[in-house]
């Protein structure tokens, strides 16, 4: 009943803290309500009160320690950026009924497919920091195991309808669950539908719909569960703008990606998603002590990103430097510039797509076909298909020692190219490389696919780029556990291979034959992880850990490749990924107190990275190719939840963190257009800048009290602070530093922007109404950000120009002014659901 | 409650999208041209009081686009020409071709314009800065070139003025002429001006390109480097030549608005 409740809570509560892209990550639920995933017959709460039978000093090796209260932090300073101990997504591991949810060509997690768990009941059994998963040993970040089987009873169903105004207006979940009367199959239903304008940020809009089921039939010892999750659906998008733009626009939430058209707004920046996840697992006893899991699943799926591309034309974005009055240097110009800006003429502050048609429609041609347009839509389109087979043995003689192993195979494969979305009044795109239009040396060398020679592109047409991605990987791991009444310990150990190949299929004029058509090298990746680690608990309440990490793991398939819309050139020296990590832990709990401390020591070293842009210094388009990237991760994070009375519960969490780059990377400068080497062995003096978007210090104090009769309010102080702008790492450069003229310009060119600090305060309010035919109604309400700050700057990125002093080389280099993004204002969550 | 009662339920959530993404295609509805009050040529009055002049009051030329900067020949600015002569607005934005290709039609309000004069050509556009030397400076910004031209429907390709070498008068820089049966002294033998991938220094260079009537008289044709035609060689053989007339000291000159201006007769 309590996990009946409990289940439903959970699709109640509201998401929190959450500004716009990433989505929500999985909610998570309280400790003290954890459904084990074994043994079945000892609960979370006869550990934690101390008061069972139970002599058992230490949870389960399943690692039911965890971080709620940091959960909790990540969910309220999302806002910030703020994610636990900076670790880049790839460091957590998810899977979905023993099926890894991983993607081997993408750096991003799958949010669509954990999105779309969400819209059903589900437990996440999480093994936080450098404890092994269930499933896998994992890496740094923890790892999260999510199952939908046989988690409730009976029948249920939930309408909830949310009215907010973050990122959407309206949304509509239904989610139901049907048991067989002798509970041998169970069948869960949901649909999440969101859809609307965000209430701050013109131009950016949610249109999502995910559908969810999952059906478990048990059959004596064996279990078949069937997980199917499905998003489709767009999302309009915004982007980072100058401080001058923000004191324009008199506005912190411009968004430079829309304008009207018709009268109406259109976003030239839309995510379209229409991903499809299914996971087919079979759970099955052999003898009384080992139980072997097999998760099949397959997912597929299209991903669209829109965005303008032009030809002969000016840039459309309407906040591109020159277009601002910070630019021109005769007054005149620069004052109508800025009377335009602040008038809020929409021609000149955002995209002026009649004029876009215009350009299109306005000029003369002798051509048959028409009109060639200067400016259109495409969409970057990737087309995945994935598939993977999992196997997990537990054995557990007893409850002294377990022995878990695994096999893992995925192969994966993307289609990349560019689709011609809207040709904006014109009548046909011709498929050339812009880019080189106006090269000296490489202006007629155009053609973007040779055996393809100028080809007319019209809307649906495929153009541009088109490309595959081929990578499998293989993994075999064991996790060996033991325990005694207050020692636990553990070992782990994984070894694998990841490879990934390009295949071109278009051949660029400018890279004829292999090298850009056909397939590329194959990239292989030996890896290993080593975890091991143990626990003491000197008293029934204190437990005290030591984890430590050693791992090298494969960096995403597509950032190993220099540029890969047109080339098969991999980044020059890309390895794996080399990590070692160390944790110490202390778990306090008593009846009404429950302590997490925890300080870690991450270093994450030879990542590569690269960035296409114009070089100022050399005037040309080049490929920054940075390798030997190392990162440092280091810090304290404490949690506790203490019962200050039976009803009024007050939680905290803090973390002081050091994330930084340990080493100076090495660079190297590579024209785009032929793939010449302009420049290598140079390094960018980045040790000891902080990374990018995480918070240093990060804190969150919640008071929540229950009423009698199901009310429940709470109140959170938020605080964040020491975030800084992603840098520039040519402005790291010798090249950049040496024209400075002192010490102080050179400390300017160098010196990293830290974003103010950031302070919220949010309150909540809900109620539960239940009848007697075991229907309920429940209202909640979370008002965020109540003193309506508008001045949180919660990310921002250098950008990669400079301006010079003189047209001559040798001039005094000043970097163009940093972008960034605020955090909303005072906003709200309201839910109402019915339960039948 | 059944499990195939909730299908409804999931239909009805699974309805169609907003249509946030979904547009028709703009109406591109373009403004009423005002109506000319002044002819070209009659804006040389204004400027023989003794230099560049600033309009205050509600001046407007119209007449049609001669020149653009589509094959980069003209730097950031166009030409338009009524029945009695041309001139330059110097907008000081790049691909003005997009929005002001040869034969558009456009209405240019000259209240805060200033009226200068370079080599011969009258020239619109803002209030040359005293450090520059220049009469007039470029507008720079849209919204300035909003303000003050006015944009309508496209027409046929401008007709040149045909003439002679000869006949060639202070009156008609600035206009589109043509004149016939010229033959360039090097032609096949040069290019029209050098591109940069000819260049010693890497950087382009324009040039002047002479070219003789029957009459005997001479007239230079005048390329950028940065033309796309720049590096053509110049043809050989008798060939009719359109272009703006232009002046360099007291030379006449042509300058090219592409390729298809030189016609083998």
């Amino acid at each position: 009943m309590r996990k009946t409740a409990y289940s439903l809570l959970l699709l109640l509560a509201p998401i929190t803290g959450r500004s716009q892209q990433p989505p929500e990550s999985p909610e998570r639920k309280p400790a003290y309500e954890e459904i084990l995933p074994f043994p079945e017959t000892e609960t979370s709460d006869d550990v934690f009160s101390g008061e069972g039978e139970s002599v058992w000093f230490v949870p389960p090796v399943s690692g039911n320690r965890s971080y709620f209260p940091l959960g909790r932090l990540a969910r309220q300073l999302f806002f910030a950026g703020y994610r636990p101990r900076g670790y880049d997504p790839e460091h957590t591991g998810y899977r979905i009924n023993g099926a890894a949810v991983r993607s081997l060509t993408e750096s991003y997690p799958e949010w669509d497919v954990l999105t779309g768990i969400r819209a059903i009941a589900y437990d996440d059994a999480e093994t936080p920091g450098l404890l092994p998963g269930l499933s896998e040993p994992g890496l740094a970040g923890g790892n999260h195991d999510l199952r939908t089987a046989g988690l409730l009873r009976g029948t249920q169903n939930r309408l909830i309808y949310s009215l907010t105004d973050r990122s959407y207006t309206h949304r509509l979940r239904y989610s139901g669950h049907f048991e067989s009367e002798k509970r041998q199959r169970n069948l869960s239903l949901g649909v999440d539908r969101r859809w609307g304008r965000d209430g701050f940020v013109d131009g950016l809009f949610t249109d999502l719909t995910t559908v969810s089921a999952a059906a478990d039939k048990r059959f004596g010892k064996q279990t078949v569960s069937l997980f199917y999750t499905g998003t489709f659906g767009k999302r309009g998008l915004r982007s980072a703008a100058t401080e001058e733009t923000y004191e324009l626009a008199g506005n912190p939430y411009y968004n430079p990606n829309w304008g009207y058209q018709n009268g109406k707004v259109r976003n030239a920046k839309v995510r379209g998603t229409d991903a499809h996840f299914a996971v087919l697992s079979h759970t099955v006893g052999l003898g009384s002590h080992t139980v072997l899991h097999t998760a099949l699943s397959f997912r597929t799926g299209r991903n669209t990103y829109s965005q303008p591309v032009w030809y002969d034309a000016p840039t459309p974005y309407p906040d591109y430097y020159r277009y601002l009055p910070s630019f021109p240097g005769n007054p005149e110009t620069a004052e109508a510039a800025r009377q335009a800006w602040e008038s809020g003429n929409t021609a000149v502050t955002q995209i002026d797509w009649n004029g876009l048609y215009e350009a299109n429609r306005f000029h003369r041609t002798d051509d048959p076909e028409g009109n060639r347009s200067h400016y259109a839509l495409r969409n970057r389109v990737t087309d995945r298909n994935e598939g993977a087979v999992s196997m997990r043995v537990e054995y557990r003689p007893g409850t002294h020692f377990g022995l878990t192993g695994g096999l893992d195979f995925q192969q994966a494969g993307t289609h990349d190219y560019a689709r011609m979305k809207d040709l904006l009044g014109g009548d046909y795109w011709l498929d050339i490389d812009q880019y080189l239009l106006d090269d000296e040396y490489y202006g007629d060398k155009l053609l973007n696919d040779v055996r393809n020679p100028e080809r007319r592109v019209r809307e649906g047409d495929r153009f541009g780029y088109d490309y595959r991605l081929s990578a499998q990987s293989w993994k075999a791991w064991g996790t060996a556990a033991c325990r005694s009444a207050r020692w636990q310990g553990f070992a782990s150990l994984l070894l694998g291979e990841t490879a990934v190949r390009r295949t071109g299929n278009y051949e660029k004029e400018m890279y004829p034959g292999n090298l850009s058509h056909g397939k590329s090298e194959r990239l292989r990746f030996r890896e290993y992880t080593v975890k091991a680690g143990g626990a003491f608990s000197p008293t029934l309440r204190h437990r005290i850990g030591l984890n430590l990490m050693l791992a090298r793991t494969a960096p995403p398939g597509r950032e190993s490749f220099i540029a890969p819309d047109h080339r098969n050139a991999p980044v020059p020296g890309i390895r794996t990924i080399q990590l070692q990590g160390a944790e110490l832990t202390w778990d306090y709990t008593s009846p009404r107190v429950r302590l997490n401390l925890a300080a870690y020591l991450t270093f994450s070293d030879r990542h590569a990275e690269t960035r296409n842009y114009y070089d100022d210094l050399l005037a040309e388009y080049v490929n920054l190719v940075m390798t030997d990237i190392g990162k440092l991760y280091g810090g304290v994070e404490i949690g506790t939840e203490i019962g200050l009375t039976s009803r009024l519960t007050l939680t905290a969490a803090l973390a002081f963190q050091k994330a930084e780059y340990r080493s100076d990377p090495a660079i190297a400068l590579i024209r785009d257009s032929d793939g010449k080497m302009l420049l290598e062995g140079s390094r960018s003096y980045l040790s000891g800048c902080p990374l990018p978007g995480i918070p240093q210090r990060a804190g969150t104090l919640t008071l929540d009290y229950r009423f009698p009769k199901r009310w429940r309010i709470g109140a959170a102080l938020n605080y964040a602070d020491g975030n800084h702008v992603s840098p520039n790492p040519v402005r790291r450069m010798n090249r950049a530093l040496d024209p400075a003229g002192s010490p102080e310009l050179r400390e300017v060119m160098h010196g990293q922007e830290k974003l103010p600090e950031a302070v919220t305060v949010s309150v909540t309010l809900g109620k539960d109404f239940r009848f007697r035919n075991g229907h309920g109604i429940g209202l909640w309400v979370l008002l965020d950000n109540l003193a309506d700050n508008r001045s949180i700057r919660y990310a921002g990125y250098e950008q990669m120009r400079f301006s010079r002093s003189d047209s001559d080389a040798g001039g005094t280099l000043t970097p163009f002014p940093s972008k960034y993004y605020y955090a909303y204002g005072r906003n709200y969550y309201c839910s109402l659901s019915y339960t039948f | 409650m059944k499990p195939f009662l909730s299908i409804p339920l999931f239909c009805v959530l699974l309805l169609a999208g907003c249509g946030y993404d979904a547009f028709d295609a703009s109406d591109s509805v373009l403004p009423n041209l005002p109506e000319a009050n002044v002819r070209i040529a009659g804006l040389r009055e204004f400027y023989r009081d003794g230099g560049a002049t600033t309009f205050t009051r509600d001046y407007v030329i119209a007449g049609l686009v001669t020149a653009s900067d589509e094959s980069g020949n003209f730097y950031r600015s166009f030409f338009v020409e009524d029945e009695t002569g041309g001139i330059e607005i110097k907008a000081g934005l790049y691909d003005l071709h997009t929005l002001f290709p040869i034969g558009r039609r456009v209405a240019v309000r000259l209240k805060g314009m200033t009226l200068g004069r370079d080599n011969g050509v009258y020239q619109l556009g803002s209030k040359g800065l005293p450090s520059s030397g220049y009469e007039t400076d470029f507008l720079g910004h849209r919204a300035l070139l909003d303000r003050y031209v006015v944009r309508g429907s496209l027409a046929d390709a401008p007709a040149p003025s045909t003439g002679t070498i000869r006949g060639m008068r202070e009156e008609f820089v600035g206009s589109l002429i043509r004149i016939r049966d010229l033959c360039f002294v090097k032609g096949g033998r040069e290019t029209w001006a050098v591109a940069a991938k000819d260049s010693w220094n890497g950087k382009p260079s324009s040039k002047d390109v002479w070219a003789k009537d029957e009459a005997g008289d001479s007239i230079s044709v005048y390329t950028s480097g940065y033309a796309d035609f720049a590096p053509d060689t110049v043809p050989v053989g008798k060939v009719d030549v359109t272009g703006i007339l232009l002046k360099n000291g007291k030379n006449y000159r042509l300058k090219l608005r592409n390729p298809n201006d030189v016609e083998k007769r």
